[in-house]
């Protein structure tokens, strides 16, 4: 009850700062998006739209993830507001777990409508449903979500800039990481080679997550696959939680 | 109602420094219905150590403890506590009624009985009338009576205040007196920090006085006044002449347009008052000479200032 309490006053608050007004821009952005594509791009205007779109979604969601998730806890703990809240029977988790599930429920309706937004457009210029568009939807919310964890993480064990430059190169490198192993470094010089395959293990690999490629161009995948890669996401959001309630626990707010 | 038992805890500035020690093997208890004022200097140790009575920050030693009647863990305990933290920020997106209202939910407390209690206080604190209002819209002083409203919600046992003075006007700050007073005479024990001395002096029956962290002084209000009470008495009189006896009186003695101001030892208070009325003087002053509070805790006879008077 009070982490719902608690997520909700959150929600309201970013809600209040116009954080979703992006939604508006980047609908504006696609609309105009659409209309180029399907001057110049013969047949497939709704598919460079649903690329397009989605690439669009994934950036912003990720954006707010990153910026707000580094400043979630900061500024409650700067501005004392935090005080008024843990000096009663809350316990410090039920505070965190509070103030990500607000976070994450903005994400939730950004990704939405966008999505609401960017599906218009697509049925519009003609495209079909496909199975794999929900999925897709789902693993840009659980990537967020992971980027949202490890921003607020890094927030609570350095400060706001640290801990959005870490994120940014461990979301960047989590993408590159699949990409890496085509390389010829990769093939021929064993040290990178280690480097690679235990970086793949040992942080977030969001290729994983990424299944846009299929989506556009109507490939299978296998349904292993994506309960595998449900199951990957939610261990990171789960380790980086866990870190997270750890940390913040025993942190001293002076 | 809360006890520190030989209290240290430091800080560090910078992962290469030293630590600092803020606060230094402090010991001390506020007993239960007391209204206890914490005074000390800027930097003394007073947020921190409330800060550490509330488990925000750890102690390096020492233990806080609280009565056992206030419960049987740290969660029953806060619940207890009404704790205002200075200069707090509130959610500017939020009414004064709904931070109420959410502070209120986070302390279980049904609604319908902080609509009750809000409305109580906020006629007594003088903010009703803003509770609609967004508290981005608050000025100092509103968000202060809010604050305040808001930690007497769910009727603490313990209330703990760290400078609820500061930021308020001198109206503000009497209505606040009057009403700690009040919850005081209720049976609440009040614990709150200040560095104004004079209004901890007004209401406050006991003290704890830090100085660089370390305590200078717990106990009675009265008990460090009267212990720094002279045995001289101090004067003051009209007459047109000093006799020669009153003369010899006097330990010093001040003279400006036939008015006389001096301090006159305890022994000589009979021959005194014996001489005045034997003389046509008119005595406007007379009584034990008696230092302020703050002349005690922070300034010598002279004025300056940091040279504390008394001891532990």
């Amino acid at each position: 009850m009070k982490v719902y309490l608690i997520a909700k006053q959150t929600f309201a608050e970013i809600y209040e700062s116009k954080v979703l007004l992006n939604v508006a821009f980047l609908g504006a952005f696609l609309f105009l998006i659409t209309f180029v594509v399907s001057e110049f791009s013969y047949g497939v205007a709704n598919k460079v739209t649903l690329d397009i779109g989605l690439g669009t979604l994934s950036l912003s969601v990720v954006g707010i993830a990153l910026f707000l998730g580094a400043t979630l806890l900061q500024k409650e703990i700067s501005s004392r507001t935090l005080y008024m809240i843990i000096s009663r029977p809350v316990s410090r988790t039920s505070f965190l777990l509070g103030k990500m599930l607000g976070l994450a429920g903005i994400l939730l309706v950004n990704v939405l409508v966008l999505f609401f937004i960017l599906y218009g457009f697509y049925a519009a210029l003609g495209g079909e449903f496909n199975y794999l568009i929900p999925w897709a939807l789902f693993y840009i919310y659980l990537e967020s979500l992971i980027v949202m964890l490890i921003v607020v993480f890094f927030s609570l064990v350095s400060n706001n800039i640290i801990a959005v430059f870490i994120t940014l190169t461990l979301f960047a490198s989590g993408h590159a990481v699949e990409s890496v192993k085509d390389t010829m470094a990769y093939k021929v010089n064993p040290v990178i080679k280690v480097f690679v395959d235990y970086y793949s293990y040992l942080l977030p690999n969001f290729t994983k997550l990424n299944i846009k490629t299929f989506v556009l161009y109507e490939r299978f995948i296998e349904n292993t696959y994506l309960v595998t890669a449900f199951f990957y996401g939610f261990l990171w959001v789960g380790i980086f939680l866990g870190l997270s309630t750890i940390v913040f626990s025993k942190n001293e707010f002076s | 109602m809360i006890k520190f038992e030989n209290v240290t805890k430091s800080f560090k500035d910078d992962f290469w420094k030293k630590p600092k020690v803020v606060v230094d093997d402090l010991s001390f208890e506020v007993k239960e219905g007391a209204l206890c004022g914490f005074l000390g200097a800027n930097g003394a140790g007073k947020t921190t150590s409330i800060k550490a009575a509330l488990s925000f920050i750890k102690i390096d030693s020492g233990k806080i403890s609280y009565h056992p009647s206030m419960g049987k863990n740290f969660n029953e305990v806060r619940s207890q506590i009404g704790y205002f933290p200075e200069g707090p920020y509130f959610y500017p997106h939020m009414t004064g009624r709904d931070f109420c209202m959410y502070l209120g939910q986070l302390q279980s407390i049904p609604k319908n009985i902080v609509k009750e209690r809000m409305n109580y206080w906020g006629e007594r604190l003088a903010i009703a009338f803003a509770f609609d209002r967004k508290i981005r819209g608050y000025s100092k002083g509103m968000l202060q009576r809010l604050g305040f409203l808001s930690t007497l919600l769910h009727e603490p046992r313990l209330v703990i205040l760290d400078e609820p003075l500061s930021g308020l006007d001198p109206l503000g700050r009497k209505e606040f007196k009057d009403i700690l007073v009040s919850l005081n005479n209720k049976g609440t024990t009040i614990f709150f920090s200040s560095h104004i001395v004079s209004d901890v002096e007004e209401i406050c029956d006991s003290l704890v006085v830090i100085r660089s962290g370390a305590l200078f002084y717990s106990g009675k209000t009265e008990k460090l006044l009267n212990s720094q009470t002279s045995k001289d008495y101090r004067v003051a009189f009209h007459s047109k002449e000093l006799s020669p006896r009153l003369k010899d009186i006097f330990k010093q003695i001040q003279e400006r347009e036939g008015f006389y101001l001096g301090n006159i030892p305890n022994d000589k208070k009979s021959d005194f008052i014996e001489e005045m009325n034997n003389t046509n003087a008119e005595l406007i002053e007379f009584g034990l000479e008696r230092l302020s509070l703050e002349e005690i805790i922070y300034l010598t006879k002279d004025g300056s200032r940091d040279e504390v008077r008394g001891g532990k």
